[in-house]
């Protein structure tokens, strides 16, 4: 007679959403659920896990990774010479071979994030046009509940409605395009700078109050009323912005003004050390880290979140639906560019990076990174990321976690990276170090509830039984390179870095509610400038394996 | 000196990364005859294939029979010498870094395919892509040597950063085609397109019949190049054979290729007075 | 071990309008060519396609020579057999297999294609499809130096000079020209084709060369020196009037001017086909190609698009790509991918005899492969999985009668932009469907290798 109940006994659990902080305590599951344990003492679990030394979070929680689409398929198509070298995974019984390199096939993404300890991951920036491209590759992508941001600010219709001052009409669309695509949020990157990208050579905006030709609108518009549709929606999480200008020096001013134009609105600003400098018009020799007014900003303004894109020396691989940045990158770095414009919608650009610590410009990225961290005074609004693989692979998460939390290994680093990082920053003179409570809340509780995920990044009853179980070591790098144990929907999907239960893992996306009026008008835009059918465009529910609706 | 006389009669690829001479040094010959190998998808033991004999302590294998089938002989190796008496798959001396091989025969494709030093000596013919990159490479090959005294295909030192490589006889098309730097000299007959997407580096177009060069090479003199004639006794001196005829001919430098930063020259030899 | 839900729980048959005995089905997809015209309302009667309105003429071929047969689902060795039982054969044949190679692929759903990768991880075979002898030179130019492209309504909504070189769409891709590269009236192109310039490039006046408002007749085989000679253009380098006559055919004058018309464009657009990519020089002629657009980004926007032939194979790179990381030629002997065009792609595995099986889907390499790869692939144990009965098919151990994908079977196609289209089909077939067979062999070589 089975009870049905998995039992986590006697770990070190942490779980900062109700305010546990290393306590021993036993965790029951069932039914892929974290539940209550039995009323009746005499019920016994069908399996207990003996978690007695061992530290037990929820499964981390990847808020935002570039991992499925066109984008990253170009970019596994662009770089046979990145993975023949690269780690190889190989076939086994349960499992399927792979590549890695700096953008894994998608088998390996799921095993590789699921070895980490992460059980949640959610796509950055998808054109709503190729979603079942994504919802198919997301199929393949095992170990992982996924979901993905939908790209909208350079598209059309939403800049066409701020034009005419239709703000109602772009929150219906807003609406009926998250549950066209199964999309989760609307990302905005470089705000109508994709679209004179697409109309002039290396077309770009500057500033947030430039106009976009033929359109009549600015990013300020776009950011400012999107964000605005978003709340009144009461959509799970806020706007996912990548600012304009990304990358360049000085640009910590737009990003200031990114953040003052959200206003009290929920604003998520992803990536944000690529958005924090200072220095002269396009002079990199001023290059300078302004991370601390940013995040003195973001310390003093509660309705703002951020994820940071902590840069890692080594080679990657730029990709962002940013295509003139892509286009800048290549030229820079005089690499192979892919750069492909999706009508309507949105752009891309991908270049081969390699980080180097004897460049300034590097070594202050690395630095600036840390300095979000370690100056941010709410973990809960600070968010662990690479922005993967644009600053390094999710593979580095580890070694950033070591970072954050010894200081004497961040001490050694920072020796060996270029020495105007002890001018230009402020990281020379941080102390700080993280704990794992704090870890616990930047790498699953943080961006879960940023997420606006219920059910994710806590271990109450209630919550997806999705739990990882480290080993405790000195060595933060290796403790949280190999979990004793991951739990993924109440099954062990991996045991001491092998891969036992490869599930698919569900899709998470939200419907809001619009006025289904706006179809029609919808329908006629679409029908002249698309080159696909309207009918032919939505995603229904039944072409996902296994999705749900988080509601609004 | 290990001998190896292969007696395997299969199309299916033989697959032999990692026996090289540093790997079966300080083996026994049981382990050497343990070797995995692949044939097809399948790990078979050397000896599966193979008749093993000697001792490999002098870093010296020999290996006998039509290896036409057998791919990546040499692949990585660091040190020692390798003898294949008869030809050779593809892949030879892939990677490698240091030490000798011998080809008494032909080779298939991707001989020396970014390597980063040693020698490679093919006295037979050879295929495609010798001295090349690999593909979506940065770069090919960064030094060493690839000589060869027949005739080889196309894309001979594609991408080449570094080192030399060298064809007795003809060579296909696009030789030396986005070369960053370094020498590619081919002593007969040359196919077409030579050179493009050349930056520094220099391509030796040596035969009697030159090709038509592209319209972005440009010619600068004619002379007698002072570091060919070293660059000739030096193969010399590796045992390659350089026609009469090459060392005091005249010859025209071409630049190019000037779509790209340009800085590279094509040789090409003048018919004598 | 695919997870894949199948394509026939998803339905989508879209079906409306019954009248008499007929349905009529809008919006439906046409996967004859690249194009993958989704705008297509086909009626059907008597599970016959009786009409096909805005089909071209290849699509009508394509929807009305396609109706319900008797031919057995299966032949073992020419003869009859369940298709359980040519599962049976198959899977043996495959894991026995020491070179087993997976080829074609092109024309059919993403979700067989993802079974039939997950058969060659499984059996440590090789995975390549036709790309391998049509853009797969596109590909490996891309993979050197990447590639600056769009979508198809980016091109019908901005694009100004549209130059189609190497290619005859007016025959290949009929639609082409007025669904996306000539007449429509775009955003930025209001007047339609009255906005554009066309320009055609080619060896020979096609059909397409009427259509072009410039042709440059190239000399045969000098697509490299006359694009080279436009990169060089571009740079404003100096180069020889009478060599670019003599390698190209063509007076310095006229390239110069189309270098004009090139650089006074808003958007221009270079589509591209196998006169590229299949004559001397391939790989490295589309890679000249890629290289001049991304060259002409400098000056403006310009973009380039390999014009896909088959309705799917942008899909069968796509899905290659996804779980293997690399798109074609994909040898996993080891356990795990390894990519090399000329080694692992299958003309060459089968005239060079490595090949000791094959799994063929959708393709017909006996009628178009060269004499020495035919011949051997009539001596080595193979499957084959297509709705007609071709040469490939007669001469196979196992040969399966599968519905037609986009007719019979629902599924997803990516169009030559990589546009992910779901297919709307006409009418059931008696015939399993591609994922139906590659699920039952998939099944049944993970227990034999197990």
């Amino acid at each position: 007679m089975t009870s049905g109940y998995f039992k986590i006994a006697g770990g070190t659990v942490y779980d900062p959403l109700h305010g546990i902080d290393g306590e021993r305590r036993d965790i029951w599951i069932r039914d892929g659920k974290i539940v209550e344990p039995p009323s009746d003492p005499e019920v016994r679990s069908d399996r207990t896990l003996d978690a007695s030394g061992l530290v037990v979070m929820p499964g981390g929680v990847d808020m935002h990774c570039h991992i499925a689409g066109p984008k990253v398929n170009s970019a596994r198509k662009m770089r046979p010479e990145d993975k023949r070298k690269g780690e190889k995974v190989v076939r086994r019984a349960g499992t399927r071979s792979g590549t890695v390199g700096s953008v894994p096939s998608t088998f390996a993404t799921g095993y590789k994030y699921a070895g980490l300890g992460y059980t949640t991951a959610f796509d950055a920036a998808i054109p709503p046009l190729a979603a079942r491209h994504v919802h198919e590759e997301f199929e393949d992508t095992p170990c992982l509940d996924k979901g993905f941001f939908v790209l909208m600010g350079n598209n059309h219709y939403v800049m066409q409605s701020i034009q005419r001052n239709e703000p109602e009409r772009m929150r219906s669309f807003i609406a009926w395009l998250l549950g066209a695509a199964k999309g989760f949020t609307p990302k905005l990157v470089n705000p109508g700078g994709v679209e004179v990208w697409k109309q002039l050579p290396s077309g770009n905006v500057h500033g947030l109050d430039e106009t976009v030709a033929n359109f009549g609108v600015t990013p300020r518009q776009i950011i400012e009323q999107v964000a605005r549709a978003v709340d009144e929606l009461s959509l799970p999480h806020s706007v996912h912005i990548h600012c304009n200008n990304l990358g360049m020096p000085g640009n910590w001013h737009t990003t200031l003004e990114t953040m003052k134009t959200l206003g009290d609105a929920r604003g998520h600003l992803s990536h944000i050390q690529f958005h924090s400098y200072g220095g002269g018009e396009a002079d990199e020799t001023t290059f300078n880290s302004k991370a601390p007014p940013l995040v003195e900003y973001v310390n003093t303004h509660p309705n703002l979140t951020v994820d940071v894109g902590q840069v890692l020396f080594g080679e990657t691989t730029t990709m962002t639906a940013d295509g003139p940045l892509g286009y800048y990158l290549s030229n820079a770095f005089k690499s192979k560019w892919f750069s492909s414009d999706t009508e309507m919608e949105s752009g891309c650009g991908i270049a081969p990076i390699e980080y180097k610590n004897t460049s300034l410009v590097h070594s202050l990225q690395w630095a600036i990174g840390l300095e979000w961290y370690l100056l941010a005074a709410d973990p809960w609004r600070v968010v662990m990321s690479t922005d993967h693989p644009n600053g390094g692979s999710f593979l580095a998460y580890p070694q950033i976690i070591q970072l954050l939390m010894d200081r004497t290994y961040r001490e050694d680093m920072l020796k060996q990276v270029h020495p105007a990082v002890l001018e230009r920053s402020t990281l020379g003179g941080l102390s700080r170090e993280y704990s794992l409570y704090e870890i616990c809340i930047i790498t699953r509780s943080g961006p879960a509830k940023i997420l606006g995920l219920k059910n994710k990044g806590h271990l109450a009853p209630g919550a997806d039984a999705d739990i990882t179980i480290y080993t405790p070591n000195d060595d933060k790098t290796r403790m949280f390179e190999l979990p004793r144990a991951v739990i993924k929907s109440g099954v062990v999907i991996v045991d001491q870095g092998e891969i036992r239960e490869p599930l698919t893992g569900k899709l998470l996306y939200v419907s809001p509610e619009y006025d289904t009026g706006i179809e029609s008008d919808i329908a006629e835009w679409f029908e002249k400038y698309y080159s696909i059918r309207f009918r032919n465009y939505q995603v229904p529910l039944d072409y996902l394996h296994e999705a749900e609706e988080v509601p609004c | 000196m290990l001998t190896l006389r292969y007696r395997g009669e299969t199309p299916i690829p033989i697959e032999v990364e990692g026996l090289t001479p540093s790997a079966v040094r300080a083996m026994a010959a049981g382990e050497i005859e343990r070797f995995e190998i692949f044939h097809g998808n399948r790990k078979l033991p050397l000896a599966e294939f193979f008749d093993v004999s000697g001792d490999p302590a002098d870093a010296r294998l020999e290996l006998e029979g039509d290896l036409s089938g057998v791919h990546w002989i040499g692949a990585q190796m660091s040190e020692g010498e390798i003898h294949i008496r008869g030809n050779a798959g593809r892949h030879v001396g892939s990677e490698m870094s240091g030490g000798t091989i011998h080809v008494h025969g032909n080779a298939s494709d991707w001989v020396g395919g970014e390597m980063h030093g040693g020698l490679i000596h093919i006295h037979g013919n050879a295929g495609h892509l010798v001295g090349s990159a690999y593909r979506g490479s940065r770069m090919g090959m960064t030094g060493g040597t690839v000589l060869v005294d027949g005739s080889v295909g196309n894309e001979v030192g594609l991408t080449l950063r570094r080192g030399i490589v060298a064809v007795g006889g003809n060579c296909g098309d696009f030789v030396g085609a986005n070369m960053i730097a370094g020498t590619v000299l081919v002593f007969g007959q040359s196919g077409n397109r030579p050179a493009a997407g050349m930056r520094r580096g220099t391509v030796g177009l040596l035969g009697s019949t030159p090709p038509a060069l592209l319209v972005t090479f440009r010619k600068n003199c004619v002379g007698k190049p002072l570091f060919l004639r070293l660059m000739l006794a030096h193969l010399e001196s590796l045992g390659f054979t350089v026609p009469a005829e090459c060392w005091d001919a005249d010859y025209s430098v071409y630049n190019g290729d000037r779509v790209t930063v340009g800085r590279g020259e094509i040789l090409v030899r003048e018919a004598s007075a | 071990m695919s997870t894949a839900a199948s394509p026939a729980k998803a339905g989508h048959s879209g079906a409306e309008g019954t009248d008499a005995g007929t349905t009529v089905i809008q919006d439906s997809t046409c996967t004859f060519c690249g194009c993958v015209c989704d705008d297509i309302d086909i009626t059907v009667k008597d599970n016959h396609i009786v009409d096909a309105k805005r089909a071209c003429v290849l699509g009508k071929a394509w929807f009305y020579n396609h109706h319900a047969d008797d031919r057995p689902s299966c032949l073992i060795e020419g003869r009859p057999a369940s298709v359980a039982e040519g599962v049976e054969r198959a899977a043996r044949i495959l894991t026995e297999a020491k070179y087993p190679i997976i080829y074609g692929l092109s024309d059919t759903t993403s979700e067989a294609q993802r079974v039939a990768v997950g058969i060659g991880d499984t059996i440590g075979g090789t995975v390549d499809t036709t790309t391998s002898v049509c853009h797969g030179p596109s590909g490996m130019a891309f993979q050197d130096v990447g590639e600056v492209t769009c979508t198809l309504g980016e091109v019908a909504n901005r694009g100004d000079l549209i130059i189609f070189w190497g290619g005859n769409p007016a025959e290949s891709h009929p639609r082409h020209f007025s669904k996306y590269s000539l007449m429509p009236k775009g955003m930025f192109v209001p007047n339609g084709r009255k906005d554009r310039t066309a320009v055609g490039v080619d060896v020979r006046k096609t059909k397409t060369a009427k259509a072009m408002d410039l042709f440059f007749q190239i000399k045969p085989r000098s697509d490299f020196e006359a694009l080279w000679t436009l990169r060089a253009l571009a740079k404003g380098i100096d180069i020889d009037p009478e060599q670019v006559k003599n390698d190209t055919g063509i007076e310095l004058s006229r390239w110069q001017d189309l270098m004009v018309r090139m650089k006074a464009a808003k958007f221009g657009v270079i589509l591209f086909g196998m006169g590229l990519t299949m004559t001397r020089g391939k790989h490295l002629n589309s890679e000249a190609l890629l290289c001049l657009v991304r060259d002409m980004n400098a000056f403006t926007r310009f973009v380039a698009k390999p014009m896909r032939g088959h309705g799917n194979v942008t899909g069968a790179d796509n899905v290659v790509t996804w779980q293997t990381g690399y798109p074609f030629g994909v040898n996993m002997s080891r356990g795990y991918p390894r990519f090399n065009p000329g080694e692992y792609t299958t003309s060459d595995t089968l005239a060079r005899r490595e090949a000791d099986a094959a799994l063929l889907i959708a393709c017909d390499p006996m009628a178009n492969f060269s004499q020495p790869a035919r011949e051997w692939l009539k001596s080595i144990p193979y499957i084959a999985l297509d709705p007609k009965d071709t040469p490939t098919t007669r001469s196979a151990t196992v040969a399966f009668t599968t519905a037609t994908y986009g007719i019979n079977t629902p599924g997803t196609v990516y169009r030559m932009d990589d546009v992910p289209i779901y297919l709307r089909p006409a009418f059931p077939s008696s015939h399993p469907s591609d994922f139906d067979v590659l699920s039952a062999i998939q099944r049944r070589v993970a227990e034999l290798k197990t």
